[in-house]
């Protein structure tokens, strides 16, 4: 488990702090993604407080990232309009440019292979060794978040006025639209894959049971949740932008339809981010403050991951097995996420 | 974190705005600026830091009007901050026949944005020639003059000086209050432009009221302004439901609204300033001893009912 604020991370080489985009899991290594362009390559064995000067891979900031499919190298997008791989070794490769438009978010699929990016009005898929562009499904609007599935095969699109269903792998397919008015910033598939969500610009979260594409709104929020993510099974969908982690039942067929959220943690600051733990009960929560909690829906438990820092914790991220402790760049030390 | 100061440029393809934002970028030399563009053609300066917008219009909260911004903006400057440290300044050029509300609005609306930048300025380059039949055939050059705070009436060598008197009376009856500044190649200083500070309001305590006169009004402008002024304090228990409610009933027809406004036993100044229906106001730095503590507030809009105006505004007194 890391957990990184953007103060985290002091750039030796530019006596400059630089802001957490993302941090991507490489086996045991992880992979911090930085506003200054720069990706840094950490590993259980990095000194406490040492953050190493990592490669400069885009020329902007470093807007998204994820784990390549090979699960050796990281693709990484930018304001730079470039989409790039780098290996741990620090060697970096141009997958693709895309001029004046930002690569804003990056999802790759290992059960498919496949990885699609937001890009302008564009959501890319590249080929199926995630080399090279393979296409684009282009939206009226400002493609603002891609999903995939489970399986890495249903693309969801999410933009003004709701969200689109794609097939990945197949541009000719018809494709689904589900309408909300409104912005919707981002978007992600329940593990069932039964429902979709987005979060949006209005203080809201908004979900559609795909099987008929009846829709339900979460509301109440008092700031925009941005971040949310699912307990391992589903049943609940957690969620960002409230004082406490907001937790909507989603384990009936109804989801959280005509039932109240769950709410975990502690009054305040506002939360930021938040992060389930892959096969287990706990969950990771950002706050405003730049502090970090572990948290369990089951007995409202709190372990402190990382005191307050200043700015808001701007990237959560579990190890893919969630069972691997790592300190953060700032030398705080970690509590071990306990696996259920 | 400090908040960043944002330019809004507007104005017309072709009356100045390109050469007015070459020379922001090659001379001014008090910090490094991030442009945000729509319709430029050619930048003169090589700068990772120009971002193509596309004025995606988006309608919040059901398609209320005064709820309606940038789309584009709030995602531009939410990834714009991941650089810190590596602009100083924003500026946003605007289409020519862009409605500058909604980028006015996503200052107002959209906490992110309002907790990282504050609004500098609108400023709005005129054609000296073009303006008056712009103002005549569309509603944009009207609006974009409506909200600026700072005006350059441009090209002003290729016009005589009563074609400029005109020009210049007809930008008077609708917006009294932005500083206008004539110019031929934009040549205004840039302090002028950059850094006015909270819209530019200290011309609205110095412009008299109906400076104009009545027979100086040689055209039915649509936009018009109000000002309203008090020698004497107002009551904040009066005054701010009153400009609430003013903003609530008309805020459809107000494009812009600000005041500075002297509370009873307050020693600092209230400056407040508005977007249709939004405003946002708070207490900011001390009257000065030698200041007159004059409250002064301006509406700038259609259909405005001036009377109605000034007796809701006496009853704060």
């Amino acid at each position: 488990m890391s957990v990184c604020s953007p103060s985290a991370m002091a750039d030796a080489s530019h006596q400059a702090e630089a802001f957490v985009v993302a941090i991507v899991w490489l086996g045991r290594e992880v992979a911090v993604a930085c506003g200054d362009g720069h990706l840094r390559f950490l590993s259980s064995v990095t000194p406490a407080g040492r953050v190493p000067p990592g490669a400069r891979v885009h020329a902007g900031a470093i807007l998204s990232a994820a784990a390549h499919p090979d699960g050796r190298s990281v693709l990484t997008g930018g304001d730079d309009g470039r989409l790039v791989r780098t290996w741990p070794s620090g060697e970096s490769e141009e997958i693709a440019t895309f001029g004046r438009n930002w690569v804003e978010q990056i999802e790759a699929s290992t059960v498919s292979g496949v990885v699609a990016c937001a890009v302008g009005k564009d959501a890319v898929v590249l080929d199926t060794e995630a080399t090279g562009v393979s296409h684009a499904f282009s939206q009226p609007s400002t493609v603002s978040g891609v999903a995939l599935d489970a399986k890495g095969r249903r693309l969801a699109v999410s933009h003004y006025g709701g969200a689109t269903l794609f097939w990945a792998s197949a541009p000719e397919a018809a494709s689904k639209r589900l309408a909300w008015a409104g912005s919707h910033l981002s978007v992600g598939f329940s593990p069932s894959g039964r429902f979709l969500v987005t979060a949006m610009q209005e203080n809201a979260v908004h979900g559609w049971r795909l099987a008929d594409g009846i829709g339900m709104h979460m509301q109440g929020y008092p700031a925009k949740p941005r971040s949310f993510a699912w307990t391992h099974k589903g049943q609940w969908l957690v969620t960002a932008g409230a004082e406490r982690v907001v937790c909507w039942p989603f384990a009936g067929k109804d989801g959280p339809m005509n039932k109240a959220p769950a709410e975990i943690g502690p009054g305040s600051p506002l939360v930021t981010r938040v992060a389930c733990q892959p096969g287990g009960d706990a969950m990771a929560a950002g706050y405003e403050d730049g502090s970090a909690l572990l948290l369990r829906l089951a007995d409202d438990d709190a372990a402190v991951l990382q005191a307050a820092a200043g700015e808001p914790v701007s990237a959560l991220a579990w190890s893919p097995r969630g069972d691997q402790p790592l300190r953060t760049p700032r030398a705080l030390p970690l509590a071990s996420p306990r696996t259920s | 974190m400090s908040q960043i100061p944002v330019t809004v440029l507007t104005g017309y393809l072709g009356a100045g705005k390109t050469t007015l934002l070459n020379r922001i970028l090659k001379e001014h030399h008090g910090g490094r600026y991030a442009v945000i563009f729509n319709e430029f053609g050619d930048i003169g300066i090589d700068n990772d830091l120009v971002v193509a917008g596309d004025e995606e219009i988006f309608e919040m909260n059901n398609g209320c009007i005064c709820c309606t911004v940038r789309g584009d903006l709030i995602r531009i400057l939410d990834g714009l901050m991941k650089r810190r440290g590596q602009f100083s300044s924003i500026l946003i050029e605007t289409t020519g026949l862009a409605d500058p509300a909604p980028v006015a609005q996503t200052f107002f609306v959209d906490d992110d944005v309002r907790s990282k930048t504050r609004l500098d300025a609108i400023v709005a380059v005129a054609d000296a020639r073009n303006l008056t039949a712009r103002l005549d055939d569309s509603h944009e050059a009207a609006e974009q003059i409506a909200f600026a705070d700072v005006i350059l009436l441009n090209k002003t060598d290729l016009v005589s000086a009563d074609e400029l008197g005109e020009v210049e009376q007809r930008i008077r009856a609708i917006n009294a209050y932005a500083a206008l500044h004539k110019t031929t190649r934009c040549d205004v200083p840039l302090e002028h432009v950059l850094d006015r500070g909270a819209f530019d309001l200290e011309r609205i305590l110095t412009v008299e009221p109906n400076f104009l006169g009545e027979d100086d009004h040689q055209h039915d402008e649509s936009i018009t302004s109000v000002s309203l002024s008090s020698a004497r304090p107002v009551q904040p228990e009066a005054f701010l439901p009153w400009v609430r409610s003013v903003l609530a009933e008309n805020g459809i027809d107000i494009l812009r609204s600000k005041g500075i406004i002297a509370f009873p036993d307050e020693p600092r100044r209230f400056v407040f300033q508005g977007v249709h229906m939004l405003f946002d106001g708070d207490l900011q730095r001390p009257w000065k001893p030698d200041e007159p503590r004059d409250t002064r507030v301006v509406f700038i809009g259609r259909n405005l009912d001036e009377g109605a105006l000034r007796r809701g505004f006496e009853a704060c007194i």
